[in-house]
């Protein structure tokens, strides 16, 4: 009969002593021990019936079934068993782990909440950063096999105009002529195509408003490999004759934001720039251009460039012109095909033209000049990301920041493993008696780290929300066309990153103190059971070694974050020459509307008036060239007396300017006068430059009453009237150049002018009063760019703000989380040391000594990380020096203040513990033991 | 009645609960239990019966625990668990209604319902 159960073993009893799981073999041996015992048996009995035993044994074996395939066929069944409750057992190992993780996490709401909050602000400040990224960086055109598209760069020397920017560098521009050249060779690509984002005033018959259109060759959608969502989409047939082909494709976005996704729209009319083309279709959905940063509202074709395109300067007989090159090339490598095969072709085509079409025509350079043109060849670069200036811009300080988020995530696992090495300590006995009852290590490393998954997934979670709100940060200070591309909901990857993390910092974290609190060293020693937590010492010095290095993180980004925010602060107070508060500014470009220069020329007059006449308003200027906005006009200038010599640069800025600008603007007169209202188109020409004009032209102080010319012409049709003092042109931080100031209304030919008004009151309330003037004026032409100056001026330094806020915030985010790992530390060394302390005031120690104890500790730690730190800092500021103005990566001010503020975190985050240090009563301290 | 029974699938696991459910036992006590109650009419084969017991322990319906015979043989001991005994109960009374019913069918006369 039985004896050894116990009949009220349950299921689960096997398990809780981990009994259960047992290897394949073991199954299998098992099994043929049972089948042993049987046939013993049955043969017994046989024999006790009278059978002799062969037969016996024979019969036994013909009951049980045949031999080998019935032991085989219990081997198998034994191992699926042992499978099935292995899972089993692991799953509910899991699920009780569960259990027991949260309900000890319930018991502990401070410790989770500060690690929940740590992790949430480790994680969100990566996944958004990551976002960021991705979106402007790494995401692909929505194209059939992006990696195949490839941009076209000239390399080498080349003398024209040329017009680059948003899509490109200038080395990537190229002629129409040569356009044309490369579309009909295309070997070695499956089709070239160009494109050129312009701006337009769009209109259906009603009143128009100011768009981003791209001009795009016939090849452009068959390049890209896009399907109509709508009607068709542009083809070569749109792009033979110049002039003849009115037709547009609509981007999905306009037509659904601004026609309602209206089907009837195929076969309007729509007015571009005054011309009336014909919407034959409506390009894919996600499909935003070729260029990351410009969303093109219509596609028209390259052959109505004259009809539409008169924003861009300088386009009088584009298609003969060998030297205005203004139209960024891409093509497809065929599939299987390599990059260098294609290059090697494309250069095969591109050489004979350049060399025997295009040398003789850049005779007016230098001899060496016309040597480095011969040399120019194309460069395939990829472009599976589109053609943009934007990565560009935009990667080195997103690199930054990937790294400060990931400092501050390192930072927030340190601190979260502190804080549970220290738990783990604390549950030392609990850990101990568990291994003794024989659990195994990795089961009780298991359960601890299933507290680690637990606040990693509540972190994780609310990291995404942290994320949501450092993106919406992020976005706050980007300029409008760059937040317009950045999609701030909760995306795929940005969820799958936070994911990802989630799960690497769950083991980060978890791993060392669970592996930590199990070591057999502790164990053995608490199962001697001395009464105090052995092992303590070497639990503290983990301790100590964690937030060392959590400090000298902590300074990197400390370090970093002044240095970005003094760099943002130079920026802010960077002398512009001039000044900007109290002035709105807006541009109209009546020019796109078809206007003439007669009725533009009234209308500018009339605007000019309008202003004035606003309450508030002291006084207004115009000029053709927006100020500040990263734009820029520029020519050499022929001064009389200056010889001409061609190794020499005869360059300057140009702008065109109304009367009263430089009083508008705050620009100090020097010496003559400004432009006046009598400076118009019949009267004298007239000019005015800046110091650092007279400067590079060696004109000394014989300046005013010289005779100048615009373009190296040699008619010199300009005097120079008055000498300004230097402001800064295209941008905050660019040098100051040479620049010359040629009067707005003497030249009829001007299309677009960009108004100041400056206020006594408030200009954001002149804003909100332009729109309603300009309707009164003319509500045909639409008002672009309506801001404050002082705007206009912060989205031009964009990426100082960007970089300056969110390394700010991050660097903030850390020291508080170094703090709070700091303060946790010493609570728990002097709640251990408890007892040391006791004795030590019990043989006299006083007050003060024992707060030294404490502060000695912090003062190691603090200079140990301080120390480690700010090298660690010196040696990635290399990396941000690019992205500082105004000081250097080893700014030794920016040094000290994180020094300081670390000095004062650690001491105040040392002060309370080492206050209860010092009121450690020794009697109440030695009886507790 | 000629020859054994074949037995219906399903039904083993039943059976070896229904004798499980009086005391534990080894897997040869199991065989001539069912064997005495059938007076042998059931074709098992009895390698069939072990297979049944590893499905019954992966299901947690029986635990098993290695133990001692009275002669003092190394056996594994296959005991109900309290999902087995609820297993036994809804199974018979199931068992029970099916056969009623079949029988009932095919001991009445045939005509019309």
């Amino acid at each position: 009969m039985v004896t050894p159960i116990d009949p009220e073993v349950r299921p689960g009893i096997r398990r809780l002593f981990h009994l259960a799981l047992r290897r394949r073999d073991v199954a299998r041996a098992e099994a043929d021990d049972e089948i042993r015992l049987h046939l013993a048996l049955r043969t017994a009995q046989l024999v006790r019936e009278g059978l002799s035993p062969e037969m016996a044994r024979a019969e036994a074996e013909r009951r049980f079934g045949p031999a080998e395939e019935a032991r085989m066929d219990l081997h198998t069944s034994a191992e699926r068993r042992e499978q099935r409750m292995q899972l089993r057992e692991s799953i509910d190992g899991m699920q009780r782990d569960l259990r027991v993780a949260i309900r000890g996490l319930r018991r502990a709401p401070a410790l989770v909440a500060t690690i929940v909050l740590s992790l949430a602000l480790g994680i969100g400040a990566n996944a958004a950063i990551f976002s960021l990224f991705q979106q402007l960086l790494l995401r692909p055109l929505p194209v059939p096999h992006p990696e195949q598209l490839v941009k076209l760069v000239a390399k080498g020397a080349r003398d024209g105009a040329k017009s680059c920017g948003e899509v490109g560098g200038c080395d990537e521009t190229f002629t129409y002529p040569m356009f044309r050249d490369l579309e009909r060779a295309r070997m070695g690509l499956t089709g070239v195509a160009a494109h050129i984002p312009i701006e337009v005033a769009l209109s259906f018959g009603d009143q128009p408003s100011h768009e981003r259109a791209t001009l795009v060759s016939g090849g452009y959608f068959r390049v890209l490999g896009l399907r109509p969502a709508l009607g068709r989409l542009l083809e070569p047939s749109d792009d033979e004759a110049l002039g003849a082909h009115p037709v547009a494709v609509l981007s999905y976005r306009f037509w659904q934001s601004r026609l309602g996704g209206d089907p009837g729209v195929l076969n309007r009319t729509v007015s571009v720039n005054g011309q009336s083309l014909t919407v034959v279709g409506v390009a894919p959905r996600d499909f935003d251009g070729a260029t990351v940063g410009v969303r093109p509202s219509v596609f028209v074709p390259l052959s109505m460039t004259r009809q539409v395109g008169q924003s861009m300067p300088g386009m009088k007989e584009f298609e003969t012109n060998r030297k205005r090159y203004w139209l960024f090339l891409f093509g497809r490598v065929p599939p299987g095909g390599s990059v260098e095969q294609a290059s090697t072709l494309v250069n095969a085509a591109y050489r004979p033209i350049l060399t025997q079409v295009e040398a003789p025509l850049q005779d007016k350079s230098s001899a060496r000049d016309q040597q480095a043109f011969l040399q120019g060849k194309l460069e395939l670069s990829p472009a599976g990301q589109g053609q943009s200036d934007l990565p560009g811009q935009v990667r080195t300080p997103l690199v930054l920041l990937f790294a400060v988020a990931g400092v501050v995530l390192l930072i927030a696992c340190a601190n979260i493993a502190s804080l549970l090495l220290a738990r783990g300590a604390s549950r030392g006995m609990e850990v101990a008696v568990r291994l003794s009852l024989g659990a195994s290590r990795r089961r009780v490393v298991a359960q601890l780290l299933m507290e680690s998954v637990v606040l990693a997934v509540l972190g994780g979670a609310a990291g995404l929300l942290v994320g949501h709100a450092t993106l919406s940060l992020a976005s706050s200070v980007l300029p409008s066309s760059l937040a317009s591309v950045v999609n701030l909901g909760l995306r795929w990857p940005m969820v799958l990153f936070a994911i990802a993390l989630t799960a690497l910092t769950a083991l980060l974290f978890g791993l060392f103190p669970a592996l930590h609190s199990t070591r057999e060293s502790l164990v053995t020693t608490i199962r001697a059971n001395a009464g105090q937590i052995a092992g303590a010492r070497s639990t503290m010095r983990s301790h100590s070694a964690l937030v060392a290095g959590q400090i000298a993180l902590s300074t990197v980004l400390l370090v970093a974050a002044g240095l970005f925010l003094r760099s943002l602060h130079n920026v802010s107070r960077a002398d512009l020459g001039l000044s900007v508060e109290h002035i709105a500014t807006f541009t109209i470009s009546p020019e796109l509307n078809g206007y003439s220069s007669e009725r533009r020329t009234q209308l500018f007059d009339r605007v000019e008036n309008e202003l004035r006449t606003i309450p508030g308003v002291s006084s207004v200027a115009s000029a053709r060239i927006p100020l500040l906005t990263g734009g820029g006009w520029g020519s050499e200038i022929s001064v009389e007396g200056v010889k001409r010599d061609p190794s020499l640069d005869h360059d300057a800025m140009i702008n065109q300017v109304g009367p009263q600008f430089f009083h508008t603007l705050g620009i100090p007169l020097l010496s003559g006068r400004e432009f006046t209202q009598a400076d118009r188109d019949g009267a004298p020409g007239v000019a005015v430059v800046n110091e650092a004009f007279v400067k590079k032209f060696g004109l000394g102080g014989d300046v005013l009453g010289r005779r100048a010319a615009l373009w190296g012409g040699d008619d010199l049709n300009l005097q120079i009237v008055g000498i300004v003092r230097n402001a800064k042109y295209g941008s905050v931080k660019g040098e100051t150049q040479a620049v010359i100031y040629a009067a707005q209304h003497q030249d009829s030919g001007v299309g677009a002018v960009t108004y100041y008004a400056r206020t006594t009151g408030d200009p954001a309330q002149l804003l909100r009063q332009i729109p309603a003037m300009m309707a009164r004026i003319d509500r045909d032409v639409p008002v672009q760019d309506l801001k404050t100056f002082p705007q206009q001026i912060r989205e031009n330094v964009y990426l100082d703000r960007m970089i300056g806020t969110l390394a700010g915030a991050f660097a903030a985010v850390a020291t508080l989380l170094a703090a709070i790992g700091l303060y946790g530390v010493l609570a728990y060394a002097v709640a251990q040391r408890t007892r040391e302390i006791g004795v030590r005031m019990a043989l006299g120690a006083n007050a003060w000594s024992v707060r030294r104890l404490v502060l000695r500790q912090v003062g190691g730690m603090t200079v140990v990380g301080g120390v480690l730190g700010v090298i660690a800092a010196l040696a990635l500021g290399r990396l941000a020096r690019s992205l500082l103005f105004g000081l250097e990566a080893n700014d030794p001010a920016s040094i000290v203040a994180a020094a300081g503020v670390l000095t004062t975190i650690a001491l105040g985050a040392a002060y309370l513990p080492a206050r209860r240090a010092s009121r450690v009563d020794p009697m109440s301290a030695l009886r507790a033991e | 009645m000629t020859g054994p029974l074949p037995l219906v699938r399903g039904t083993l696991d039943i059976l070896v609960l229904k004798a499980l459910s009086w005391t534990p036992m080894h897997g040869y006590e199991i065989t001539t239990w069912l064997e005495a109650r059938s007076s042998g009419a059931l074709g098992i084969q009895d390698s069939a019966l072990y297979q049944a017991m590893h499905r019954l322990e992966a299901r947690e319906l029986v635990v098993a625990e290695w133990g001692v015979t009275e002669n003092n043989q190394r056996a594994r001991y296959y005991k109900l668990t309290r999902a087995g005994r609820a297993h036994l109960v809804a199974e018979t009374a199931q068992w029970v209604r099916y056969a009623q019913t079949v029988t009932g069918i095919l001991t009445k006369a045939a005509g019309p319902a």
